[in-house]
């Protein structure tokens, strides 16, 4: 484990010291690395932010599925939602009134802009769901990916793509 | 021929360049050197007041950042009905690390992100090291070229999805050119897939394609989009895989102040590469989808109208295939604090089989109240929706009212919910009403260095079934305690909490949740101080009548979060800075 943990970091750092090389043979300058700059903190890199983001903007939206508070759910959905927003909320309403229990930790893969503002998130998640009327419970996990549009100044649930993340019961 | 043409770009480089070397010296007086020796005077009217050539210069920097995650959770899951736990049983660990950076050569600028995970974590990965992300953008002028993940939306019907591969951009905001994106890429979820790892094989699709678009008028935009996608690498005789064109056009037109009419019109064809007891076919369908969105006064109107062909197929767009729905919702702003909303939906699906045919209706109605009874935080909703389903199936019935409250009194921030749902199903199949009550509370005090934040949350669900004749309850309630001293970056949270379900016939469970977690960046990493050690333990215990399905989680995750800034430039850039 610990192996693992040394050679990924290695690989990492080895990238930076070459790039970094490598714009210093481009450059030609006097040359300087400054570490733990304020200015060019992390916090106002695009990347970085986006990622921020998403991963709030899904985490909200996990938080009020996973709480049934169907108002802020909706909330987080927009207007222009692909599925039609009407027949999302049908669906999250019935997962309600057939799940007792549902629990969903999600890992963030990959975080991608487009160049009209939408954000794609594709995420690997697991699911722990216990059925009420089969009295079960289960869990099962998989990959899926989310569209995030801006409305409002805030970021909200665009499209969906399967298998779904919310509104199991079919949207 | 040619000859004298290289010596004419010769002559038209050098003297472009000597232009430059004696414009600096004299501003009223430019000289000319010629390929010869030989030296032209020529004296401007007006000389230009700045060195313009000098102001266009730009200096070469580059910002690199890596932000490294690492964790160490350990999990004791126990108890016959283990197998439904969503944690990983022993000790784990997940570190993610990605590396950002941007910078300019000159014009060109570019930015770039590469990500990995490593984990031993099977629920969380199949290979010990994977790939997350990897992008990267270079813009020149217009121009930019996208590699790696590309997320390029040409429109809903045609392309809205991510790409491991390329694509570029023209963009001119100025010209009168038409905006042009091409791109190619196969559509994986993951780059193992594309690297085709063992564990991560899957069927290829391949897109390309390309959009146009432009401003036609001031008020009218418009876009054109061809998509295709071609599947290979079949993973099992049955699998089925396509090949399918898009042919798109989407506008959005602005006649009058207040009003858009937008849509698009997609067709595709698509051919089956049979699999197994498959017969080979070729499918040609449609999409249409027009929308008008009215706004004047106080109010908003939008009306929807959409058609998608039982036989349209869209792989990396999105659509609701074999539907038909037309929609019109109403808001309207009463006064700064009142707020009605109004809607009606209808849908249709199974639109080429008539046996199969229903049709789905959906008013709404809500008001939304702020400063009710004159109070200040208050807000007020409540909403009212129909939900109808016809046709030669059983026909549903459903309707949902909904209300809800929020406030502060003192320093008490309260969110209340109340909820009545009725199912009906004809033929006796289903009559079931659903009550459901949340409350949350939660409030902030500061005693001195310490901000403390304890918050209750409570809910229920009383689903009374007709016809089985029982009522199953569920409560869930969670007590929870956040404390932070902001003075020395702490954040802290605990919660505990209860999930009930009790059910005449089912299985009926108790669940009980107690977690903590901790967070604090450490002043002592000096140039790290960014960083932030965590510390996150929790214990659930499932319990259900039937025993055989118990089972226990007690888990803790402890891990840093280091991030490192590298500024890389010219010196006195960086002391600028």
């Amino acid at each position: 484990m610990i192996k693992f943990i040394i050679k990924f970091t290695l690989t990492a750092f080895l990238i930076l010291i070459l790039t970094a090389q490598k714009a210093e043979a481009v450059w030609k300058v006097p040359f300087d690395v400054k570490i733990g700059n304020p200015q060019n903190s992390i916090e106002r890199n695009e990347y970085y932010q986006t990622q921020l983001i998403a991963t709030k903007t899904v985490n909200n939206l996990i938080s009020a599925y996973e709480n049934k508070n169907f108002a802020r759910f909706m909330n987080f959905v927009s207007e222009d939602f692909t599925l039609d927003k009407s027949i999302l909320g049908s669906s999250i309403r019935q997962d309600y009134l057939k799940y007792s229990y549902i629990r969903i930790n999600c890992f963030i893969n990959n975080v991608v802009k487009s160049s009209d503002g939408k954000i794609a998130v594709s995420l690997n998640y697991t699911r722990t769901i216990e059925d009420r009327i089969a009295g079960k419970m289960t869990s099962d996990s998989g990959n899926t990916e989310l569209i995030l549009i801006k409305e409002d100044n805030v970021y909200k649930l665009f499209s969906t793509r399967k298998p779904y993340l919310f509104g199991i019961t079919g949207i | 021929m040619k000859r004298k043409l290289i010596c004419s770009l010769a002559l038209c480089c050098a003297l472009n360049l000597s232009t430059r070397l004696v414009n600096a010296k004299e501003l009223d007086v430019i000289e000319v050197k010629d390929l010869k020796g030989g030296v032209q005077q020529i004296k401007t009217p007006e000389p230009p007041k700045e060195p313009i050539l000098l102001k266009g210069k730009v200096e070469n920097q580059a910002e690199f950042h890596v932000l490294n995650d690492i964790q160490l959770n350990i999990n004791d899951v126990q108890g016959p009905g283990k197998a439904s736990s969503s944690h990983t049983d022993g000790t784990t660990y997940l570190e993610n690390m990605n590396i950002y950076g941007k910078g300019n050569l000159g014009k060109l600028d570019y930015n770039f992100n590469i990500g990995g995970k490593a984990t031993n974590d099977n629920r969380v990965e199949l290979r010990g090291m994977t790939f997350t992300s990897l992008q990267g953008q270079a813009k020149y002028g217009n121009n930019t070229v996208t590699g790696g993940d590309v997320f390029e939306s040409f429109s809903q019907y045609s392309l809205n999805t991510t790409l491991k591969g390329a694509s570029y951009k023209y963009y001119n905001a100025d010209d009168n050119l038409p905006d042009v994106t091409v791109v190619i890429g196969n559509a994986y979820p993951k780059w193992e897939n594309a690297f085709k790892l063992k564990d991560y094989h899957m069927m290829q699709r391949r897109a390309y394609g390309v959009n146009l678009r432009h401003d036609l008028t001031p008020k009218l935009n418009a876009g054109i989009s061809y998509l295709r996608s071609d599947d290979s690498d079949r993973q099992a005789d049955t699998d089925t895989l396509y090949n399918n064109n898009i042919y798109s056009l989407d506008y959005e037109y602005k006649p009058i102040k207040g009003l858009t009419v937008r849509g698009e019109s997609a067709f595709s064809q698509t051919k089956n590469q049979a699999g197994i007891n498959e017969i080979k076919h070729t499918l040609f369908g449609n999409a249409h989808r027009i929308e008008t969105i009215a706004q004047g006064g106080p109010s908003r109107v939008n009306l929807v109208y959409e058609r998608v062909n039982p036989k349209f197929e869209t792989f990396l767009g999105s659509a609701s295939q074999d539907r038909q729905k037309a929609s019109a919702k109403w808001k309207y702003k009463y006064n700064k604090n009142i707020t009605l909303n109004s809607g009606f939906t209808w849908f249709q699906n199974s639109l080429s089989n008539s046996a199969n045919r229903n049709d789905n209706y959906k008013p709404e109605l809500g008001v939304n109240i702020k400063r009710l009874f004159n109070r200040r935080y208050s807000e007020a909703d409540i909403s009212f929706k129909f939900d109808k389903r016809t046709g030669k199936r059983p026909v549903n019935f459903d309707h949902y009212t909904n209300l809800s409250y929020r406030d502060r009194f003192g320093f008490v921030d309260m969110d209340n919910n109340f909820g009545f749902a009725q199912y009906r199903t004809s033929g006796n199949a289903r009559n079931t009403y659903d009550f459901n009550y949340s409350t949350s509370l939660g409030t902030r005090h500061n005693l001195g260095a310490v901000v403390l934040k304890p918050s209750i949350n409570a809910g229920s669900n009383f689903i009374e079934d007709e016809i089985l004749n029982k009522i199953d309850k569920i409560i869930e309630y969670s007590v929870g305690l956040g404390m932070d001293i902001p003075k020395h970056k702490i954040t802290s949270n605990f919660k505990f909490g209860q999930n009930i379900l009790a059910s005449p016939q089912g299985d009926c469970s108790n669940k009980l949740f107690t977690s903590i977690s901790f967070y604090y960046k450490p002043s002592f990493l000096g140039k790290l101080n960014s960083s932030t050690i965590f510390l996150r333990a929790s214990i659930n215990d499932f319990n259900f009548e039937t025993r055989s399905r118990n089972f226990a989680e007690k888990s803790i995750s402890m891990g840093l979060n280091i991030p490192i800034d590298l500024f890389v430039g010219k010196k006195d850039k960086v002391e600028r800075l």
